[in-house]
């Protein structure tokens, strides 16, 4: 790789983070907290690639010399920088959505468990709660705190293999790599398009007598924009 | 998949024609700018969008990272003096293995970082032992990932201790095992960074190390986000009954799916059909070796020196944890 191409290179990565963090596209991938850490080390390779390419002498001994070691130092394997590149460019990947919800398994990390056994605010209409505080709570205190009350949740639409449909969180604790799913199958009311955005009201459905399941039955569905942090 | 379509573009031209290389890397992104909004609501199928939002997300957690751990080495290779390291490093490595486990400690580092900075000890001259313990070590034992694994093992304190201890002894037995036999395996530390070759400048080594080691962390994370994409979940727990499947296969998820150690403890704690010695082994192996630093020792450390290094960890790493968990745990 010729020195001026790995100037181009870091700073197409740098830019790359820099871009995801003004538009707020890296809440897709990682956490909030991620932005500065990706913000700095962005305009940090931007600026040591200009430096590098400002040095007296770096352009011409790049152009110059054809015979020299095929790679200048650097591994065949940097090329591979590109495709994180070309891949935000041309797919833009979204953040997780119903795909992967219907993959995973309903399992509500531990860390989510605290506070299951507290009881629910008073509150006048639907209470607002989380789909994750929702799972919890049927997962940990039988629901009893959910029984009788009116709660709405927002969340994306996914779906199974038997035509039911949930209304649907992923949560993470690093990176999307880690990404869990919370779901609450929603009865009573059609399935909105996949991976849209729903608020739904309703209550608890404990639907057949044995263990406690996180459904829904629902009141009212409507639709609403997707969140800044999908994930939060 | 787009790893390789994306890379030939590139990696052809400068074998056809040398002059032109950076222009036409150029010309290949900003067509791909220029064709953004015809590509993207083309490029639609669930499996390779949720594959793309994966690897990105890999890539962008441990870019930063790394950018740290090659400042580091920069640093090492350029203005530490070799009196600060003759004096902050033990002479002798039976001594100064322990030590590099316990200043791992100290040192909350994501594993992407502490290789470069191991690399730069060993270029400064610290036995590659003392470097190679710091590098396990430094990853699995500090304060930030044990408040993670208190955090998502609540009412368990004695997985946070195994953890620490299984990772400690993972470091240290790598490390003693290195300075017995570590000799006879070659270790080819690129030429280039550090104190020569590019003019020796402090930038050069950054620019220059963080392009090596970036690219094999790209590969590395092409591929634990194919695994995690498209292996599901239930093929891990239909194994997870089997007491020596489970441990084995346990090691061989935390491979693949190559978590940053802050999280991989949220992501054990809720494989709930799995033991608990089962979940250490994947703690403890996780931080220690996984696809993307396997990747980037080929890159950092040679590759005859990865196909030694590689799977003794793996094989130290699950033995200390089956130790420590059947004994605490």
């Amino acid at each position: 790789m010729l020195p001026t191409t790995q100037a181009l290179v870091l700073t197409l990565v740098g830019a790359t983070l820099v871009r995801l963090t003004l538009t707020e596209a890296h809440l897709r991938y990682v956490n909030d907290w991620m932005r500065w850490p990706l913000l700095a080390s962005g305009v940090l390779l931007v600026v040591v690639a200009l430096l590098q390419v400002l040095r007296p002498g770096a352009v011409r001994t790049g152009r110059g010399e054809p015979d020299e070691q095929d790679d200048h130092g650097v591994s065949r394997a940097a090329w591979l920088l590109l495709a994180p590149v070309l891949v935000v460019f041309t797919i833009s990947p979204p953040a997780l959505g119903a795909w992967s919800a219907e993959r995973s398994s309903n399992e509500v990390p531990a860390r989510e468990a605290e506070g299951a056994e507290l009881p629910l605010p008073p509150s006048e209409g639907p209470l607002e709660i989380e789909v994750v505080d929702f799972v919890v709570r049927v997962q940990y205190d039988d629901a009893r705190s959910l029984e009788g009350r009116d709660v709405s949740v927002v969340g994306f639409v996914s779906g199974d293999d038997e035509g039911n449909w949930y209304v649907t969180r992923m949560s993470m604790a690093c990176c999307a790599a880690d990404a869990s799913a919370s779901r609450i199958m929603v009865t009573g009311a059609d399935a909105p398009p996949r991976d849209s955005w729903v608020r739904v009201t309703g209550r608890w459905d404990p639907l057949d007598g044995g263990r406690p399941r996180s459904a829904m039955a629902a009141s009212a569905v409507e639709p609403v924009a997707a969140p800044l942090d999908p994930y939060g | 998949m787009t790893t390789t379509s994306a890379a030939p573009p590139g990696s052809r031209t400068p074998r056809r024609r040398r002059v032109g290389q950076t222009e036409a890397v150029l010309v290949v992104v900003l067509g791909a700018l220029a064709a953004q909004s015809w590509l993207v609501p083309r490029l639609t199928d669930e499996a390779l969008r949720t594959w793309s939002t994966v690897f990105v997300a890999i890539v962008v957690q441990a870019v930063p990272f790394l950018v740290l751990g090659v400042l580091l080495a920069a640093v090492i290779a350029h203005l530490v003096s070799d009196r600060v390291l003759a004096r902050v490093v033990p002479s002798r490595p039976v001594l100064g293995v322990p030590a590099a486990g316990l200043a791992g400690v100290a040192l909350p580092g994501c594993e992407c970082a502490s290789v470069p900075v191991s690399a730069s000890l060993v270029r400064r001259g610290v036995a590659p032992a003392v470097a190679l313990t710091f590098m396990l070590a430094a990853p699995a034992v500090n304060p930030v990932v044990l408040v993670a694994t208190a955090v998502a093992f609540p009412d368990q304190p004695l997985v946070v201790v195994a953890r620490f201890l299984a990772s400690l002894l993972t470091a240290v037995v790598v490390g003693w095992l290195w300075v017995w036999r570590g000799g006879a395996v070659p270790m080819r530390l690129p030429r280039g960074g550090g104190a020569h070759g590019h003019g020796g400048s402090f930038l050069g080594s950054v620019q220059h190390d963080f392009l090596h080691a970036a690219g094999f962390l790209v590969l590395g994370a092409g591929v634990a986000a194919a695994v995690g994409t498209f292996v599901p979940r239930a093929v891990l727990d239909s194994v997870a009954g089997h007491v020596l499947l489970a441990v084995v296969s346990m090691a061989a998820f935390a491979f693949v799916v190559a978590m940053c150690s802050e999280a991989d403890a949220f992501v054990a704690a809720s494989l709930s059909a799995f033991s608990d010695t089962a979940k250490l082994v994947f703690m403890v192996v996780g931080p220690a070796m996984d696809i993307k630093l396997a990747s980037l020792q080929v890159g950092t450390f040679g590759r005859s020196f990865a196909l030694v290094f590689v799977p003794l960890v793996l094989v130290v790493a699950t033995g200390s944890a089956v130790l420590v968990g059947g004994w605490l745990l």
